[in-house]
């Protein structure tokens, strides 16, 4: 993994209609953070509930902001992302969300009702310091993910450094 | 660990009740003459539906019968043969239940050194039919890549717009 030079939080809200259609939300948030910044890391997590036990699973529950939930475990696997960047270039189309969670929580499937696995990717990814235009990104669901009316939270922590005070370390990073 | 500078996903339908047991790479045009770095594929367990058709993935049972050949534009094929288990790398659980099968996973992770890949040339081969009677179904695959020929391309310090 990069050493972390910045780091900020990505939160936006999804309302989720449940009409069973492919759903596409965009990064509306101007975050003063992400501009003139290049991304060097992406960090995406999802929230499984199971009533009947006790532990909670998955990687992050409620987010600070609206203190919603976050995306559920199915959503995290029917969601993909495209990024932009400042040149309004595609350069990550329809990449799998399951790409970017890294943490596991646990190892084993015990079935049913019961508790349900951590999904972890094991290569973990890095960016090469693109200008990232995240107003312009976006992330989509298939229909899997919006079977029912309720409003989720899509949390993700992107690392990046900014272009005017960081000079000297990306260039050791290049 | 991999650095992402492109990412493109690719689909393969394997049409219903089709009897083929070879499936040509789409020709994607972002895809075309560039220097791919990484392979990735997915199957149900793990992404069960593309984003791009919404139809399902194949099932684990068909990735285990699956292979993956490259060819590049000398009409090489640097990449024979490879079990395209290969390239998954997600875990979703490790312990197979009576309501659950556990994951594959890659713990070797491969990468490409850069070579250009003639897609429409390579294809995925099945040691028998996969098709399902009714339901089409696709493999789905990310490929990892660097373009240097496109312009106001801001993957590279090379290149500084």
């Amino acid at each position: 993994m990069l050493p972390t030079i910045r780091k900020v939080t990505s939160i936006t809200k999804l309302e989720f209609d449940g009409t069973g259609k492919k759903k596409v939300f965009n990064f509306y948030k101007d975050l003063d953070e992400l501009r003139d910044c290049r991304i060097w890391g992406l960090e995406a997590y999802y929230f499984e509930e199971q009533a009947s036990v006790i532990q909670t699973q998955g990687t992050l529950t409620y987010d600070p902001d609206y203190n919603l939930p976050v995306i559920s475990k199915n959503q995290f696997q029917n969601g993909f992302l495209n990024l932009y960047d400042t040149n309004n270039i595609n350069f990550l189309i329809n990449a799998p969300l399951v790409i970017f969670g890294t943490i596991q929580n646990d190892m084993a499937n015990f079935g049913g009702a019961r508790i349900k696995s951590g999904i972890v990717e094991r290569d973990a990814k890095s960016f090469n310091g693109q200008k990232i235009d995240m107003q312009n990104s976006s992330v989509v669901f298939n229909g899997d993910a919006n079977q029912l009316v309720e409003t989720r939270i899509i949390f993700m922590d992107i690392y990046y450094s900014r272009m005017d005070l960081d000079k000297v370390i990306i260039k050791k990073l290049n | 660990m991999k650095r992402v500078v492109k990412h493109e996903l690719i689909e393969i339908i394997v049409p219903a009740a089709s009897t083929a047991t070879r499936f040509q790479l789409p020709d994607a045009q972002n895809l075309r003459n560039v220097q791919t770095w990484g392979v990735q594929f997915y199957y149900d367990k793990i992404v069960p539906f593309s984003i791009i058709s919404g139809l399902p993935t194949i099932t684990k049972a068909d990735s285990l019968i699956s292979f993956l050949t490259m060819e590049n534009y000398a009409g090489r094929q640097f990449d024979k043969q490879s079990p395209i288990n290969k390239y998954q790398t997600i875990e979703n659980n490790l312990v197979t239940t009576t309501d659950n099968e556990c994951s594959i996973q890659e713990k070797d992770f491969k990468s490409y050194v850069g070579q250009k890949i003639n897609f429409p040339k390579s294809y995925i081969d099945t040691v028998t039919p996969i098709a399902d009677k009714t339901l089409n179904k696709v493999f789905l695959i990310s490929i990892y890549y660097t373009d240097r020929g496109e312009d106001m391309s801001q993957t590279s310090f090379e290149n500084k717009h």
